[in-house]
């Protein structure tokens, strides 16, 4: 016989409808004996039809919609977004590109474990989004960490280059990034964005390990 | 979207009572009034779904308005296969939980807010039960985790499979979350 605490699961089960049959039969049995599990039975019925019971509608303190609208009018058209995430995705390869020119400096500066093994993940298909997404944001923080304490180190043509690029890559996160929350299960665009991190800390740890100028 | 003023928009009012999709069809082709006439439909449903969510009225509200400018944005590959109501939901869903700042609301902010649900009460009055207002007072005290299955399983319907799909957990975790999600309601309802 199981103990009280054990048929916990199985309520829950049952009241959502996925307990098998046999369970379901053992559940009862218990039931019809205990009245203290019969009472939490009862309370959990309850709760699930009050839950669903509840207003669909609530009202904002406000009317969004002026606000709304005036972002409207400032954003792409509604035909835009593909023309905008193929010209993110190509900002992607002209800066790998311009990545795969660079030497890796001789003498670089050590880093943290973190910005050093940071989003090795990125281009890892099994890893979810959501953990390269993390492990991408605490890389990318350290290393601008690292970079901005190097500003006086590097030249300012130099800095501005880095600077340029890291617009373009921030560009196409954030191009993609909306896309995707709208239309999730985008496969491409999932790739696409790992790929946009991964050019990201590239970037950057070339950046944070350059020889200084002087 | 860039609203062109040769463009001619649905009248404000001619709105009422048209249908979903034929708005739908007028907003991609860049009408913002007839996207109005959807925001007017369905905003006070996306705009339940992220104060649920995220538990702190004024988030929701930034929220919700994030919700209507991506889907206006996304709106071209709104193919119609759904209803767009259930779009739009899974539009604000995935705006509340990708949200950076909906991850980082601390719990005192929260709990800040709990002295102004009454709020959201003063449109139906007579629609709310006292017992619907502790309900929701609970349901705004629940860990993020649990409050977000709660909101989504019990309240808007989704299965475990979708939720998984949508939060990237896994069908077991959203199932102990919602288990534990009822436990606390419970406790706090007695």
């Amino acid at each position: 016989m199981k103990e009280c605490k054990n048929y916990h699961r199985w309520m829950n089960d049952a009241v959502d409808g996925d307990l098998a049959p046999d369970s379901t039969e053992q559940l009862e049995a218990h039931l019809d004996s205990c009245s203290e599990c019969r009472r939490e039975m009862d309370d959990l019925r309850s709760l699930v039809t009050e839950a669903a019971d509840l207003p669909g509608e609530m009202e904002p303190s406000r009317d969004l919609w002026p606000d709304i609208e005036g972002r409207l009018t400032g954003q792409p058209s509604s035909r835009w977004p593909v023309r905008r995430v193929l010209l993110a995705v190509a900002a992607l390869v002209v800066v790998g590109f311009a990545l795969s020119l660079l030497r890796a400096p001789t003498t670089a500066p050590q880093l943290r474990s973190s910005a050093e093994s940071g989003i090795v993940q990125a281009t890892n298909r099994t890893a979810t989004l959501d953990d390269v997404r993390l492990e991408y944001r605490q890389a990318r923080d350290e290393l601008l960490e690292v970079v901005q304490a190097r500003r006086g180190e590097i030249s300012p043509e130099t800095l501005q280059v880095i600077e340029n690029n890291l617009a373009l890559i921030d560009r196409a996160i954030d191009e993609i990034e909306t896309v995707l929350v709208v239309n999730p299960g985008e496969g491409r665009l999932d790739r696409h964005l790992r790929l946009a991190y991964h050019r990201q800390i590239e970037l950057l740890r070339w950046a944070a390990r350059m020889p200084s100028r002087t | 979207m860039v609203v062109s003023p040769e463009m001619r928009e649905t009248p404000r009012q001619e709105l009422a009572g048209v249908d979903d999709r034929l708005l739908v069809k007028r907003a991609q082709r860049g009408d913002a009034r007839a996207f109005e006439g959807l925001y007017r439909t369905h905003s006070k449903r996306v705009y339940a779904l992220c104060r649920r969510l995220c538990g702190d009225g004024t988030l929701a509200e930034d929220l919700c308005q994030e919700t209507f400018v991506k889907a206006w944005t996304g709106l071209a590959s709104f193919r119609g296969k759904a209803a767009f109501g259930t779009w739009l939901h899974r539009v604000a869903v995935n705006t509340v939980l990708g949200h950076r700042r909906w991850s980082e609301t601390r719990e005192d902010l929260r709990a800040e807010e709990l002295s102004s649900v009454e709020h959201f009460f003063a449109a139906k009055p007579e629609a709310r039960s006292s017992h619907g207002l502790d309900l929701e007072r609970a349901i705004a005290r629940l860990p993020q985790g649990a409050r977000a299955v709660f909101v989504l399983h019990d309240i808007e319907g989704y299965l475990h499979r979708e939720i998984s799909e949508m939060t990237g957990m896994a069908v077991g975790t959203s199932k102990a979350h919602l288990h534990r999600a009822r436990g606390l309601l419970r406790e706090a309802l007695e």
